[in-house]
């Protein structure tokens, strides 16, 4: 049975301290380009508003996963979705109706999500290996999704890469190691969440 | 899994718009699971509890007049340790959507939380089968479930796996049968165990209603003669599909007569908890169970992996 493509990182729960973790509220831009969905990781950008988060992104570093999507503007009226669609233009100087997403803390937290790619020995000992490295993510963008997964293809990477690999996850599907998509538990390792901001002058 | 359910999640169900939801039919969830169809379900009341298998004596041997019997011993064997493992799951549902979700079965934690325990249950199940044969996945005596050279505790081995597989036919069921009869017991006797239940993925159900349920042969031209598969078994009745043994189409098993074979032990079951988080106005709502699989005695299973 190949193993399930979960759409995103999910939340599974605090490393420390006590359920339930709450989100932050992050700005996005008007007219950003990208599409923003739960599951979706993002990073601060320049400008003080939030944007997806690329791979292996090594100058601004990961805020953490969206799990909620504030109602936006439609170019009509103000409306809900389980996405933010791109392009949503509220204008500069409307700031009734700016576009927030909820997030949920990179740092501190367990998040699992899948590997988009294999791992070069991709069993179930080559995947013990990589418990307590790192890892990338990386998005694939289809339509309105980006499906964020782990780029296992390049683990373990560099110790600025943006995951720590914690275990493997705890589903009680069978894993096939050999197949795209192992799921893994991860938690923010490259992360920008206030007051460890890496930026200089922070 | 997101983490907390909030508005954008049940963003059309704000208003009374939609016609019908459409969704997973939970209704008797508990009754629909298979696990215990096929595995002899019972309680553990601690942390772990252990199964130990013993050997007795052996055969009698002949003495000669007037010379000493000979003298036997009882031998310990497996080991099985059931650990009593935890399954939870936390659904968390701000205020704002329990107020504005106007499609309350949607979010009715109590009815979604419990088919998730017991779904995941019923698959934990299945996973001793789907994982028969899988280096790594061991019982006491450190062998897979299915497995040749299952160990006696007096020394040699037994095979609870067809040798040379067979797909489902009444040939099959008699090669099986023939040889549950001849397995060898804990001891080193000729067991005598019984058939009792057909475990199949659910492609082979149709299949195995042919041949189990048939009052005659079901082979063309052998119609006059007594179908006796279906003597043996008490009709399609005995017949388990399994829906997550679907990692194959062509596997399948009998469950046996012997005791302590494949078992369910509850630790605790499904329970759930209802809390609010005041200040982040969080309803959160969570479902456990704790509960250990496994098997002591590997003759519960006659393996074919076919």
């Amino acid at each position: 049975m190949p193993n399930p493509r979960l759409y995103g990182f999910r939340y599974l729960g605090p490393m420390t301290g006590k359920n339930p973790q709450r989100p932050i509220r992050y700005r996005v831009a008007s007219a950003y380009a990208v599409a923003l969905n739960i599951g979706d990781v993002v990073e601060e950008a320049a400008g003080g508003t939030c944007i997806l988060s690329p791979p292996g992104s090594a100058v601004l570093s990961m805020l953490g996963v969206i799990v909620g999507i504030g109602p936006y503007w439609d170019g009509v009226k103000m409306t809900m979705g389980d996405f933010l669609p791109a392009n949503t233009t509220p204008g500069a100087v409307n700031f009734e109706r700016e576009s927030f997403v909820y997030v949920m803390p990179a740092a501190n937290n367990l998040f699992e999500a899948v590997c988009g790619t294999l791992l070069a020995a991709p069993t179930r000992a080559g995947y013990l290996t990589t418990i307590g490295n790192n890892i990338d993510h990386m998005n694939t963008p289809v339509a309105n999704k980006n499906w964020p997964e782990l780029d296992a293809a390049t683990a373990p990477a560099a110790a600025a890469a943006q995951w720590r690999i914690m275990d493997f996850s705890r589903t009680a599907l069978a894993v096939d190691w050999a197949a795209l998509y192992v799921p893994l538990i991860v938690s923010g390792n490259e992360i920008a969440t206030p007051p460890a901001a890496p930026l200089a002058g922070i | 899994m997101a983490g907390l359910v909030m508005l954008s999640a049940v963003f059309n169900l704000l208003q009374e718009t939609i016609s019908d939801i459409i969704s997973d039919d939970s209704d008797g969830i508990e009754g629909r699971v298979a696990f215990p169809k096929y595995l002899d379900v019972g309680k553990m009341t601690g942390a772990y509890i252990d199964d130990a298998e013993y050997a007795g004596p052996g055969f009698v041997q002949e003495k000669p007049e007037g010379a000493p019997m000979s003298h036997a011993t009882i031998r310990a064997g497996a080991q099985t340790r059931y650990m009593a493992r935890t399954f939870a799951q936390q659904l968390d549902f701000t205020r704002e959507v329990v107020s504005d979700c106007k499609y309350e079965q949607v979010i009715e934690a109590a009815r979604l939380q419990k088919q998730a325990i017991w779904e995941t249950a019923d698959m934990d199940a299945a996973l001793m089968l789907v994982r028969a044969v899988t280096a790594g996945y061991v019982g006491g005596d450190g062998l897979t479930l299915a497995n040749a050279a299952h160990t006696l505790p007096a020394g040699g081995t037994y095979s609870n796996t067809m040798a040379v597989p067979m797909s489902p036919s009444r040939l099959a069921v008699n090669l099986a049968l023939s040889t549950l009869k001849q397995m060898t017991s804990v001891s080193g006797f000729i067991g005598a165990i019984e058939g009792r239940k057909i475990l199949c993925p659910t492609a082979q159900g149709f299949t195995w209603q042919g041949i189990v349920g048939s009052e005659k042969a079901p082979e063309p031209g052998q119609f006059n003669e007594i179908n006796t598969v279906y003597r043996y078994f008490n009709g399609i009745e005995d017949i388990v599909e399994i829906p997550y043994w679907n990692t194959t189409t062509t596997n399948w098993a009998i469950k046996t007569s012997a005791k302590n074979g494949i078992c369910w032990k509850w630790r605790e079951r499904p329970e759930t908890n209802t809390w609010k988080d005041n200040s982040g106005l969080i309803l959160c709502h969570s479902i456990w169970a704790r509960w250990s699989r496994g098997w002591s005695n590997a003759r519960g299973i006659y393996f074919v992996n076919a």
